[in-house]
């Protein structure tokens, strides 16, 4: 056949003659079982975007740029609403961001720490299953509980707030008003601490599985070359896990601008807490409890839209540098 | 002569010096061996010190919720002294009180959990619908496909929950539990990269197999690769419900009429707060406590049975592309 021949049939052609019927009919099946996912998708995700851009340059029914002008108006002037303390966005967004450098900093003690806990250790099977104890039982019940452990109940204090009294002598500013979430200076420092505290040492599934995939004779040829511990977690395990950690560190740049710790239950974003997760959140939740209308999407979606055209490039920064390390195959 | 005998001679030196290493490394009693020991024992130090801090709010809530609120005020930071279980009762209705009446503790319960393995059945199926084609056929369009995943995954694109709201308000999916559930079938997200991936290394002899005995691609998939995958499945199905199972969120912003254990819990933190102090009145400190074991009671039961299994099953591959 010629190239001219060719040129002429048309893609129905084409397609008939480069696939056969089997072919074909397995293809019906992939966009068949595809289908319902993609609409869900199309709807869910592709819709709300392109409505939220839409939305981010309406103003009273009408094309503006009004709604970015506020956003960029609140950037450094305190913030509009009464949630978060008079705080400016750019200081709302600045703790979201110290989340994330906070989490960079752990990862590797935590991955560290799950490498033993794989290589089996005295008591691993009970230390892990210890370890994903506040993880199982959810945002919510540990953040009550750890809330509870650092306020004043009545006259008594709870139980870290009084370690912590005991030890550095806490501030009668600090115990009148209610605990170490109820005072601007303490707050903060409080909800980092109860973040990361609890996971700086950890068990981590995903990765336990990553590292369970890497063949045993690998183990066995560093064992023959005297490798110590150290190093063959750092020259064996981690560059043959690292894709798996990669993902980890991409997934979370791409929420580094929405972090959020359990801020709408510890501290409803006063006493200087606001982040922009909880902020974004709180928006939404006073929106539905407005029960939506036309007008009120505008400043939301004009914040999100910002905020992502912040997060991509960040996020594809962190996805290069992560890709620098080069992978293992095996 | 003599250079082959020399050279034999250190190859066997080697070899020695090599099965040496490896026995003193597996005993422990070399340099390396040592290390290990080393760290294992700073490690074993301060997993204990950590299984404290993971322990001890469990510890003190079940504590707190065994006594009474005197016995708590006269000294709020030790353990009990006697068992009190009567609390128990009033705990389970104070549920109907702090959800103003919207929910009893069964139907709070109920909502928890077809909120829960509800949303999460129809995502983790949706997630296979999605991985099953990308990992065992190659069509037109596949790239794409996979592309969207992994623009998903990485690409941020933040802040439209309030749009978001707006779309369920037009689809009567607000305070309608059943359509609210039709917004979870959506299967590009990392339970499909995961399950992708699982799917990928499991042999394809059987699906074969079951084509050249004349089953069709449906048939295959329900009948020979989801059983292939069920571990993977049923270890991210656990883990996305045990994630689902206190969410709040959702329940206060697009399901305010179901208020679910979650909520319940939420509202009565609320309500302590505003009584303050030790004069919480009806919404007693041991009531609180024992709401909060309530609500977190199903996913520790989930866990310890499937622990196992998530840690064998839940494994991901690089991002690619």
């Amino acid at each position: 056949m010629t190239n001219t021949n060719i040129e002429k049939l048309t893609l129905k052609e084409r397609l008939r003659k480069r696939y056969n019927m089997e072919d074909r009919s397995a293809f019906f099946f992939c966009y068949a079982i595809l289908l319902l996912p993609l609409a869900s998708f199309c709807v869910f995700w592709v819709y709300v975007n392109i409505d939220s851009i839409i939305q981010a340059f309406r103003f009273g029914g009408e094309f503006s740029l009004r709604n970015f002008k506020d956003v960029f108006t609140e950037l450094t002037n305190a913030k509009r609403s009464a949630t978060a303390d008079n705080t400016s966005l750019l200081m709302i967004e600045w703790r979201s961001v110290q989340l994330y450098l906070i989490g960079w900093l752990f990862a590797f003690p935590g991955y560290l720490s799950c490498y033993v806990l794989f290589r089996k250790c005295w008591g691993h099977y009970v230390f892990r299953t210890i370890f994903m104890i506040p993880n199982v039982l959810g945002g919510l019940t540990t953040v009550l509980l750890y809330k509870r452990m650092v306020m004043v109940d009545g006259d008594s204090l709870g139980p870290i707030l009084a370690l912590i009294d005991a030890c550095f002598d806490v501030s009668d500013s600090v115990i009148k008003s209610g605990g170490l979430l109820k005072h601007a200076n303490t707050a903060w420092i409080t909800l980092l601490g109860l973040k990361f505290i609890p996971h700086i040492i950890g068990f981590n599934l995903v990765q336990t599985g990553a590292y369970a995939r890497i063949p045993g004779e690998l183990y066995e040829v560093g064992r023959i070359d005297g490798l110590g511990f150290i190093r063959e977690f750092w020259t064996i395990a981690t560059p043959l896990t690292w894709s798996t950690m990669s993902i980890g560190f991409i997934t979370g740049a791409a929420g580094m601008l929405m972090g959020d710790c359990g801020v709408f239950l510890y501290t409803t974003g006063h006493y200087q807490t606001a982040t922009m997760g909880f902020y974004v959140y709180y928006e939404t939740l006073l929106l539905a409890q407005a029960g939506g209308g036309e007008g009120l999407y505008g400043y939301p979606a004009a914040l999100g839209l910002t905020l992502t055209a912040v997060s991509i490039p960040l996020a594809l920064g962190v996805r290069r540098l992560a890709g620098l390390v080069e992978d293992v195959a095996y | 002569m003599f250079t082959a005998i020399r050279r034999r001679f250190s190859d066997f030196i080697a070899a020695q010096k090599l099965k040496k290493n490896y026995h003193r490394n597996k005993n422990g009693t070399s340099k390396e061996g040592m290390s290990k020991r080393v760290v294992f024992t700073i490690f074993t130090f301060l997993f204990l010190v950590q299984s404290f801090i993971c322990l001890f709010p469990l510890v003190w809530c079940i504590s707190n919720a065994l006594r009474p609120n005197p016995e708590f005020y006269a000294n709020p930071n030790s353990l009990f002294t006697s068992l009190h279980f009567e609390y128990l009762g009033p705990a389970i209705r104070a549920v109907r009180i702090a959800t103003n009446g919207d929910a009893g503790f069964l139907l709070a319960v109920w909502n928890s959990f077809w909120f829960a393995f509800g949303t999460q059945f129809l995502n983790i199926l949706a997630s296979l619908f999605v991985a099953y084609p990308l990992a065992r056929y190659n069509f037109p369009g596949k790239h794409f496909f996979y592309g969207i995943i992994i623009f998903r995954i990485t690409v941020p694109i933040v802040g439209s929950s309030a749009v978001g709201y707006k779309l369920e308000l037009a689809l009567h999916m607000v305070n309608n539990p059943p359509i609210y559930m039709i917004g979870a079938f959506n299967g590009f997200d990392m339970n499909a990269l995961i399950m992708y991936g699982y799917i990928k290394a499991v042999s394809k002899e059987y699906s074969e197999a079951a084509f050249l005995d004349g089953a069709n691609a449906l048939q295959v998939l329900f009948k020979v690769v989801v059983p292939q995958a069920f571990p993977c499945a049923l270890a991210l199905y656990v883990n996305s419900v045990m994630g689902q199972w206190n969410n709040y969120q959702a329940f206060l912003v697009s399901l305010s009429e179901y208020p679910n254990l979650a909520v319940a819990t939420y509202k009565m933190e609320g309500a302590r707060d505003l009584v303050g102090g030790s004069d919480h009145g009806a919404i007693s400190n041991a009531l609180f406590y024992w709401i909060v074991l309530l609500s977190g009671i199903v996913p520790l039961i989930l866990f310890a049975a499937s622990q196992k299994l998530m840690i064998k099953n839940m494994a991901v591959g690089g991002l690619k592309g």
